[in-house]
């Protein structure tokens, strides 16, 4: 990813990347200065430069007919991301080593029993990324699969104690509330 | 919204945009089935429009069995075709007039190597009424009993339990369709979905007790048996 080599050169030491993938089904957005879009993936850059934490968004998208591919950078803000870089660098190993499981259910139906695999058809998809000087490492992430329960706790994911345990699932939480605090102060027009 | 399909349990919801990429694999798969390109999905069309044909004819009960094997495929010498490499066979039994009958609609590479050539053999008279019979009987058993994925348990920190899917790339896929007047059922699986383990000390698939007694697996199993007895006698 050009950004993130790009980061190096200034010479940051560790990144965190947290992207959705929406890859199947763009979303289309106004932007300004370009006109209506298709976004297809969005990707927030986390890390420290010159001693103060920053956030860069990248904007995968492609002209209105679908045929060209672009990425647009946002000029990077200032946030206090120090914990989020701290956890994924003392947690690197774990992370490299860790998967997020499906969400699987006890299913029964006439006195049988089986286990049965739940898959949501509007969930999100998340990529989250650790960049350290010498490796980095990626993990998907599907929001379904954290999930305790569904249908009103009628099935419960058998996969949740442990997945909720996952640095992957700390670094997802993590992301997305310091996006929550900062997303309203890119400014790139309206969705 | 949620759209419930039916497979590997009661409840199973889909969606392409959303897998992960285990869950992709996985369902990379059920796409060969119904949606992975022209040439791949032929045999399983020209099934559907035979059985659409026979079904206007006023044919009651039809059973589909398909099989796929994802970038592989099956070594077979034809008498008509030479060696081939069989990539996607579908398989149609029907009884009509008081015969029961089978084709064989297929996508497979000849001998020369040019891939995505088809072929739909002669319906030839079979002995499969009993089968036909019985699923007609059970088709209310066989709706209710999809084959379960194979779901193996591991403890990947040491502590904490978890249950995952076992599903290789290159796994045998198979379909399995009855059709009973205006009731029809299809279920998805995988061959894997059928063993106790991958390997000789690989885990349980913790699904295997429940799907072998399955109406589903019953019929899988006489389905198999039939094809394989007669697979050389089929003409073209």
């Amino acid at each position: 990813m050009n950004e993130i080599i790009s980061l190096r050169k200034k010479g940051v030491d560790t990144i965190v990347q947290f992207a959705d993938g929406c890859c199947f089904s763009p979303v289309v957005y106004t932007i300004q200065g370009l006109g209506e879009v298709m976004v297809a993936k969005e990707s927030y850059l986390f890390y420290k430069l010159h001693g103060a934490g920053m956030v860069t968004k990248c904007i995968y998208y492609s002209d209105n007919k679908g045929e060209i591919n672009y990425v647009a950078t946002l000029n990077p803000l200032k946030i206090d991301c120090d914990s989020l870089l701290t956890f994924a660098s003392a947690n690197f190993e774990k992370f490299r080593n860790e998967k997020i499981y499906p969400f699987i259910y006890k299913h029964k139906s006439d006195g049988d029993s089986s286990l049965s695999w739940l898959q949501y058809s509007d969930a999100s998809y998340f990529y989250i990324g650790i960049d350290t000087k010498k490796e980095s490492e990626r993990k998907g992430l599907d929001p379904f699969d954290v999930e305790r329960e569904k249908l009103k706790g009628e099935i419960e994911n058998l996969n949740y104690t442990y997945n909720s345990s996952t640095s992957i699932f700390k670094i997802y939480m993590m992301a997305q509330q310091l996006i929550k605090s900062i997303e309203e102060k890119f400014s790139y027009g309206n969705k | 919204m949620l759209e419930p399909r039916k497979n590997n349990g009661i409840i199973v919801y889909n969606s392409i945009s959303n897998l992960n990429p285990m869950t992709r694999i996985v369902f990379i798969l059920v796409l060969c089935f119904s949606c992975l390109c022209g040439q791949a999905q032929f045999s399983r069309d020209t099934a559907y429009r035979q059985i659409k044909k026979l079904q206007s004819e006023g044919v009651d009960t039809i059973i589909r069995y398909g099989k796929i094997v994802p970038m592989y495929g099956w070594i077979e010498q034809s008498k008509q075709l030479g060696e081939i490499v069989v990539q996607e066979y579908t398989f149609v039994f029907y009884q009509t007039k008081g015969e029961t009958y089978l084709m064989r609609f297929m996508t497979y590479s000849d001998s020369a190597g040019i891939m995505g050539r088809t072929a739909v053999s002669k319906p030839m008279k079979v002995d499969a009424e009993l089968m036909l019979k019985w699923a007609a009987d059970n088709i209310t058993t066989i709706i209710k009993q999809p084959i379960c994925s194979h779901i193996i348990k591991q403890k990947p920190d040491g502590v904490n339990t978890v249950y995952d899917i076992y599903y290789p790339s290159h796994t045998e896929g198979i379909n399995i369709g009855v059709l009973v007047g205006k009731e029809q059922v299809g279920h998805d699986f995988t061959f894997e979905d059928c063993q106790y383990n991958y390997s000789d000390n690989g885990p349980e698939n913790l699904n295997y007790s429940y799907n072998i007694q399955t109406s589903t697996y019953k019929l899988y199993l006489i389905l198999q048996a039939i094809t394989q007895s007669v697979q050389n006698e089929l003409k073209y």
